[in-house]
């Protein structure tokens, strides 16, 4: 089940990003659903799981950039793992501590990717400073919404089992 | 403590693998790895592209009477101008089949020109690609890729009819190329940036602001005479080559139809000649 889930979140990632490039190129300059959603990941499932999920959307972020293999996976597994280990030091329940977790992890990317650049893949220029704080920013506000979307959708559900659940015991009776 | 340090060796064996992934990155830029990728990610892309843009086509209906009169006026004129440039070119083709008549010369074999629909542009990241489809036509690995204006690039990872296309201004992209008021030869190579450059043109060519530069027709890719763009900036480089900046002749943004030139294969005699060679 939560790779079904997990396999979804992937399809609207695609199907974003695909809109987002459609609606302007510079699209991938300033949002990264791929990365939105290991750090969503990374701070909700357990940790081999975020573990996993970041080296195959990395992977997949490697492919739709144009076949750098190894370098937003590299990069996405370790936020994974980065993301696990915040959560698990910060309890973060409210908005801002949960957009600084987004925004701090989306920091991490931007350095490990720049990082590898400079050092692995020599002849690859590094992303601008205004890029980086455009994607740190946008990761942090979509990470946020995703959560509290995510949230609301969850206890939407369970009121609407509880309701019917007692609808049906009140017809039982 | 027994379950973190098995975590911490997953995560020490994932990163190792993509470090591994990195440093020995295939030469051969139509690997299997990119054509699974291209089968399975493409159809998602180009269903989401295909949604927004049926939701585009359907507001672009809602248009007024006058737009509608505007455009069929416009639409008219540029009929009425290609059908006269139809006439010229059908004009020309029978010139050069009196030629080939004349010459004694087997008559060239005209392969078809595929038009593609531009699924994805990305000249956001490092790597500058596009993702086409061909409908049914069958695309093959260096096929060079244009638009009215001038080059694109050629493909570089086929599945099915999807392909990805490196674009000239990609960094890792060169085409062999001329000046084409003087055809003098040299090397156009990406930049990564929106500019490409020029190399290899010695000091004393004579090249000005504003020359136009095609392709060469000399690297077995791209045939001669395909606009690739006009000289933007000539410096005075070391001590024997020009130093020269170029604006693409294609506009980059307002990619929508793209042109796949057939890549005609060479003759018989000349593929068992090469093979002779040691």
């Amino acid at each position: 089940m939560p790779f079904l889930r997990f396999l979804l979140a992937l399809l609207v990632c695609i199907a974003v990003w695909a809109i987002g490039l459609r609606l302007s190129p510079w699209f991938p300059w300033w949002v990264d659903p791929f990365l939105v959603l290991v750090i969503y990941v990374g701070l909700r499932a357990a940790p081999v799981w975020g573990m996993v999920a970041g080296s195959i959307t990395g992977l997949i972020a490697d492919a739709m950039s144009g076949g750098t293999y190894g370098l937003f996976g590299f990069a996405n597994t370790m936020v994974a793992a980065a993301s696990d280990r915040l959560r698990r030091r910060l309890v973060a329940q409210d908005t801002l501590r949960l957009g600084l977790i987004f925004a701090l992890a989306a920091a991490l990317q931007q350095v490990v990717v720049a990082g590898l650049q400079f050092f692995v893949l020599a002849s690859l220029p590094l992303p601008s400073p205004l890029m980086v704080a455009g994607k740190v920013l946008s990761t942090a506000v979509l990470g946020t919404v995703a959560i509290a979307v995510t949230e609301w959708a969850s206890r939407a559900y369970h009121q609407w089992r509880e309701a019917r659940r007692r609808r049906l015991a009140i017809d039982t009776r | 403590m027994m379950r973190e340090r098995w975590h911490n060796l997953l995560l020490a064996v994932l990163l190792l693998s993509h470090l591994f992934l990195l440093a020995n990155r295939p030469d051969a830029e139509d690997s299997r790895f990119d054509r699974m990728f291209l089968a399975t990610v493409a159809p998602v892309a180009d269903g989401a592209v295909g949604v927004v843009d049926g939701i585009g086509t359907r507001a672009k209906r809602l248009r007024t009477r006058s737009q509608i009169i505007e455009e069929n006026t416009r639409l008219r004129s540029e009929v009425a101008e290609l059908e006269a440039e139809l006439v010229r070119y059908s004009g020309l083709e029978a010139e050069l089949d009196n030629l080939e008549l004349i010459a004694n010369v087997a008559s060239l074999e005209r392969s078809e020109v595929i038009v593609a629909d531009v699924v994805l542009a990305d000249y956001a990241t490092a790597i500058k690609t596009l993702l086409i489809d061909a409908g049914n036509a069958e695309l093959r690995y260096n096929q060079a890729v244009r638009t009215t204006d001038g080059l694109v690039g050629r493909v570089v990872t086929t599945s099915g009819s999807y392909a990805k296309v490196q674009l000239v201004t990609d960094r890792s992209a060169a085409v062999s190329a001329m000046i084409a008021r003087t055809r003098r030869k040299g090397v156009v190579r990406g930049t990564g940036g929106s500019l490409l450059a020029f190399d290899y043109l010695p000091r004393r060519a004579n090249v000005q602001k504003g020359d136009l530069v095609t392709t060469a027709g000399i690297d077995g890719i791209f045939e001669r005479g395909i606009p690739i763009g006009t000289v933007a900036e000539v410096h005075d480089g070391d001590d024997l080559f020009h130093e020269i900046e170029v604006i693409p002749a294609a506009d980059f943004s307002r990619l929508d139809l793209v042109y796949v030139l057939p890549d005609d294969p060479l003759p018989d005699e000349i593929v068992e000649e090469l093979d002779a060679l040691p």
